[in-house]
């Protein structure tokens, strides 16, 4: 149910512009040689960017629940980790995602413990909707 | 879950900022430090700058894995909508990430490749769960672990264990069945107070987010009520002692993975202190 509620809120959101002068997007915008941002893929290993995210996402937009990839290929600073979660709106379980790391097939991972929160031990195959950005 | 929540008392600070004059490092932040110093240098080596700042912090930000159990914070800051945002401004404001975006875009994939490496392969690593990590063998950030902690493929290792670890603490913690019988009396004490809620986890998913929070007197309300029923109904004291149990277990069980990151940061202090020294940056 959750996930059907985060999918239309999804939809409400397209693109973002932030201060800093990057642009977080979806896949129309985003270029190959794009570099700099949390990158989610349609695909396995890389293949087909559904979005690049410089900053915090509440909601993935058409990337919810599509991801089969992420790669954290943000530059190095305060708050270059990722992190990736079950709900939107930074909700539900979530796991962490090392600047510079790559999870190349989310079959085979799973969300982290978060007290009890949906989605937990779930797969991160086709079940992420929100991302933020923290440290390690 | 849980939204990691946090406090804030007054603007953002450095934490390195706040250590008198004379007055060492804590060997985390000389490794932190150190780290830091090698991928400045590694940067301004590959043609690019890298700032070192001290490691920013909103002041007081604390962690509430289980349930809200101040009182007197869940008054200050309710959910903490406001640590947040001061939070996400970190990222924002952070003069490496200001400086990447400063540079034109055709620069912008060589400064990623000399710091993250051209493609993220070379390192592995098995959290206890059996998940595999990847990262580039290449790149400043490697090459500054390498050169500090002598072996970045151990480090890697160690590192993605320990934060692992902290994880499979709270999982088994409120997986515990001693965990889910405090959480009855704890929504019993909300349901008094007019909240239906199961569980902390199970609230906090109700929650708006932070860039369109609740009027602060809702929010503040439900988190002054979360932590007055956690103290009342015995859950805090429930994960409070759970916590220790479970992570005395796993200290044990993985006696020999934390040893190795102690190892390797033991092995890289003397290095990191004379790093940080030359650099003239610590006493």
């Amino acid at each position: 149910m959750p996930k059907i509620r985060n999918a239309i809120a999804a939809m409400a959101v397209v693109a973002l512009t932030v201060l800093t002068g990057a642009v977080d997007a979806y896949a129309a915008p985003a270029s190959p040689a794009a570099t700099g941002f949390l990158f989610v893929y349609y695909g396995t290993y890389q293949d087909n960017v559904c979005g690049q995210f410089d900053q915090n996402q509440s909601v993935w937009g058409p990337c919810t629940n599509k991801a089969e990839s992420l790669f954290n290929d943000g530059y190095p600073g305060n708050r270059d980790d990722a992190k990736v979660y079950w709900g939107a709106n930074y909700t539900g379980a979530w796991r962490y995602l090392y600047n510079g790391a790559i999870l190349n097939d989310l079959h085979d991972f799973t969300f982290d413990p978060s007290n009890g929160a949906s989605g937990h031990g779930q797969q991160l195959w086709h079940n992420i909707a929100s991302s933020s950005w923290v440290n390690l | 879950m849980r939204r990691i929540l946090y406090v804030l008392v007054g603007a953002v600070f450095l934490a390195g900022c706040a250590r008198p004059a004379g007055v060492a490092m804590s060997d985390a932040d000389a490794l932190h430090t150190a780290e830091k110093v090698l991928l400045r240098e590694c940067m301004k080596r590959a043609g690019f700058e890298y700032q070192i700042t001290p490691e920013a912090r909103v002041p007081g930000e604390r962690e509430f894995p289980y349930v809200i159990d101040d009182i007197a914070w869940a008054q200050r800051h309710g959910y903490g909508t406001d640590i947040q945002r001061g939070l996400e401004k970190l990222r924002t404001d952070d003069p490496n990430q200001r400086y990447f975006h400063s540079l034109p875009a055709a620069r912008q994939p060589a400064a990623i490749a000399a710091a993250n490496g051209s493609k993220p392969t070379g390192l592995t690593a098995k959290d206890p769960e059996g998940m595999v990590m990847t990262h580039s063998d290449q790149g400043c950030q490697t090459a500054a672990d390498r050169e500090l902690y002598g072996d970045a493929q151990a480090w890697f290792q160690a590192k993605v264990t320990a934060q692992a670890l902290k994880a499979m603490r709270v999982e088994r913690a409120s997986a515990d069945p001693r965990f889910a019988a405090a959480t009855e009396p704890w929504a019993a004490c909300m349901h008094a107070v007019g909240h239906d809620y199961a569980s902390p986890a199970k609230l906090r998913e109700t929650l708006p987010p932070p860039e369109k929070p609740l009027p602060f007197h809702d929010e503040q309300r439900m988190a002054v009520a979360e932590a007055t029923c956690a103290l009342s109904s015995g859950l805090a004291s429930t994960a409070k002692d759970l916590d220790a149990h479970y992570d005395t277990q796993l200290r044990q069980q993985y006696k020999h993975d934390m040893e190795t990151e102690q190892r390797l940061k033991q092995a890289a202090l003397p290095r990191a202190r004379d790093i940080v020294r030359t650099a003239g940056l610590s006493s």
